[in-house]
């Protein structure tokens, strides 16, 4: 009795630490941590929206500060979670990150395949010094991706 | 050696070793057959029966064995106090399983909606400020992205850049040497 109850609880525990660290850095950025921050934007997107609805998507978030109060914390977050990702494409600019694109490991929810897109940008020290992230995730391909990007960002011009 | 003419302290004592999980396979099922068989009647025994799947309700085996019960030595309470720390051990344990079980459901429900708080969000934190005018959040994501895409464009161009740079080396390695040969 006393082992099968010591062996279920380092199942559990063990099962605890392996779901702990499939979770994604960036998290801890959208959850409104930083949201207090006057110098800081925040957007969050997610459930039954007309924008989510056309672009297949699922969640569509941004995140924008300082480069020099950010880059720091949030750098380190994003190259974690990339470092598991299955795409990327990475800028250094004067041997600091510029730009990343990371296409995560996909997900699986409710029997559909869930790709997950991260995106980093730090433009320190041209335009502003902003940094940037933009995720998104839904059931939609590198290309439809980028082709999102290029079409909101067409919209804006 | 576990036989049916034990004394009830020889008994207490092997059904206390059963209950610390110290009696070997052989040993456990002598202890079966002695307690199915015995005419002793005590709390202990009971609780080790119930243990064991014998079905011996507490009432009934105290109301058959009463004038036995009451010849019992003064140190049952260590017994029952042996048994009242097994059934809070048993409690604390059900108690942490409970904890680890909701934090691990926690932590999943955590891991699934990664970085979506809610089933259903519009909102933006603007100098401080939340926003949830659904426009209002479209033209910030819509902005963001925008600085993105001349970024992504401009990495897009630097790596045909550097292609570009490369090419002229990798055709001469490559008419150099002739295919066949590597």
């Amino acid at each position: 009795m006393k082992r099968s109850f010591i062996a279920f609880m380092l199942v559990l525990t063990l099962s605890a630490m392996a779901s702990a660290q499939t979770g994604l850095e960036i998290g801890q950025i959208f959850n409104g941590r930083y949201a207090g921050d006057p110098t800081v934007t925040e957007t969050m997107m997610s459930g039954n929206h007309q924008f989510l609805r056309r672009h297949d998507l699922n969640v569509f978030a941004t995140f924008k500060g300082p480069s020099s109060k950010y880059a720091s914390i949030i750098e380190p977050m994003v190259l974690a979670d990339g470092a598991k990702s299955v795409g990327r494409n990475i800028r250094y600019k004067e041997g600091k990150l510029h730009y990343a694109f990371f296409m995560l490991r996909p997900i699986t929810e409710g029997g559909e395949k869930v790709n997950r897109f991260l995106y980093y940008l730090n433009n320190a020290p041209q335009k502003g010094s902003n940094m940037m992230v933009v995720y998104f995730e839904g059931p939609i391909s590198q290309s439809e991706a980028s082709s999102l990007i290029q079409s909101m960002a067409k919209n804006v011009k | 050696m576990i036989t049916s003419d034990m004394t009830l302290e020889q008994l207490l004592e092997a059904i206390e070793l059963y209950f610390e999980c110290e009696l070997s396979d052989e040993q456990e099922q002598q202890l079966r057959r002695v307690i199915a068989s015995t005419g002793f009647a005590h709390p202990a025994i009971d609780e080790a029966r119930a243990l064991m799947g014998f079905r011996t309700p507490q009432s009934c085996s105290r109301q058959m064995d009463a004038p036995a019960s009451k010849s019992l030595p003064q140190e049952t309470p260590v017994v029952l106090k042996r048994s009242r720390w097994r059934s809070l051990t048993a409690g604390l344990s059900i108690a942490a399983a409970l904890a680890v079980v909701m934090t691990l459901g926690w932590m999943l429900n955590r891991t699934a909606s990664q970085v979506n708080p809610a089933a259903s969000t519009c909102v933006a934190y603007v100098n401080g400020a939340m926003v949830t005018d659904e426009d209002v959040v479209m033209a910030l994501m819509a902005q963001s992205t925008s600085e993105l895409n001349e970024a992504a464009e401009s990495a897009q161009q630097t790596f045909i850049d550097e292609l570009e740079m490369i090419a002229p080396a990798v055709d001469r390695y490559e008419s150099s040497v002739n295919p066949l040969e590597i």
